[in-house]
């Protein structure tokens, strides 16, 4: 796929290696090693520097972040036995370094790439699932999509409750595309106005629209780390639900609403 | 009018819609999020912490739409895939 621009054109494929069953966008894969290799140089220098009581400006806002993550984390799944907090602040760090990287000069995001999205996706959604076995147990777990609405009119053989599973299956295929293709078209998309404001304006008042737009590239790649990592959670959340959670939820919901926990996975609800 | 006008201005008339429906909705989006989150700051003022954090995963959902309506746009305008070779 090759963009057309008014002075010359824009290459957005990956440079690739090997046939279809096994071909590998080289760029992604480096970019990625360049990623892991910035998240590990910044674990060495934390823990070469780390200081208990009195943390210095970087250590205060690694920490900001994993404290904020954990009580989010607190927040939404409440006192249920999963250790999701190392998976879910792995992933928010590397998806914000990953979309952070792409506004340098000679570097690409890897998360422009839609298999480095797909696959994050069906890491999470995989997880979801497997926590969802693990807390339903296998016949609740099939037993939770025909249990999503009591209609009042149930008609022969319970067809609408068969109805209502579909959709809710229907539901589950559509979590993995909306998760990856809202992280991949943000960063793509952010990183191909760039090439079109370069190559589409004179040269001279370039910068001030392309500053712009790295400045709002910034606040996005930031958001959609945070929406990926927090959707995640949310999912599992709502996943690992059952029946009994449920009443116990219900006898203590007052004193609870209009905080963040509610309200967060109502926001993931209606996505 | 040839095929590759006729595909080149449905093209270009298609992308249009797109951007403008995508702005069109998300700014309706937007606003929705944003006049609530007013709206509960004023009624709450202490919760303005974690309203902001709310508005901000609203507004990068809702953003996400048009961005992926941008996207098939420039897709459509710059290398169309049914455009004959």
């Amino acid at each position: 796929m090759r963009l057309l621009a008014s002075s010359g054109q824009i290459d957005v494929n990956h440079p690739t290696v090997g046939t279809w069953p096994l071909q590998i966008n080289v760029d992604t894969i480096y970019n990625t090693l360049i990623v892991c290799g910035i998240l590990v140089v910044i674990a060495l220098l934390l823990r070469r520097n780390l200081r208990e009581g009195r943390p210095g400006r970087f250590q205060g806002a690694v920490e900001g972040i994993i404290e904020f993550l954990q009580s989010l984390i607190k927040d939404t799944l409440g006192t249920k036995p999963i250790a999701i907090a190392p998976i879910a602040i792995s992933l928010f760090m590397f998806i914000l370094i990953a979309n952070f990287l792409g506004l340098l000069p000679i570097f690409k995001s890897p998360t422009n790439d839609i298999n480095t999205t797909i696959g994050l996706a069906i890491f999470s959604i995989g997880l979801l699932h497997f926590y969802s076995v693990k807390f339903r147990g296998p016949v609740g777990y099939v037993k939770h999509y025909f249990s999503i609405v009591q209609p009042k009119w149930k008609g022969p053989w319970g067809w609408t409750r068969i109805v209502f599973a579909l959709l809710e299956v229907i539901q589950e295929v559509s979590r993995p595309v909306t998760l990856s293709f809202r992280l991949y078209f943000n960063i793509f998309v952010g990183e191909l106005m760039v090439a079109l404001i370069i190559s589409l304006f004179p040269a001279v008042i370039a910068p001030v629209p392309g500053v712009i737009w790295v400045l709002f590239s910034i606040f996005v790649g930031g958001v959609q780390a945070f929406i990926f990592t927090m959707l995640t959670i949310a999912y599992i959340a709502m996943g690992t639900e059952t029946s009994h959670d449920d009443e116990h939820h219900e006898e203590s919901g007052s004193g609870h609403h209009g905080g963040v926990p509610v309200a967060t996975s109502d926001v993931a609800r209606a996505a | 009018m040839t095929d590759k006008g006729l595909i080149l201005g449905l093209s270009a008339v298609a992308a249009g819609l797109m951007l403008g429906l995508g702005a069109l909705g998300a700014g309706i989006g937007d606003g929705l999020v944003s006049s609530r989150t007013v709206e509960g700051t004023a009624r709450q003022p202490e919760a303005r912490g974690s309203l902001l954090t709310l508005m901000f995963i609203g507004v990068g959902l809702i953003e996400a739409l048009p961005i992926i309506a941008l996207g098939i746009a420039l897709l459509l305008l710059f290398a169309n895939p049914l455009q004959p070779k």
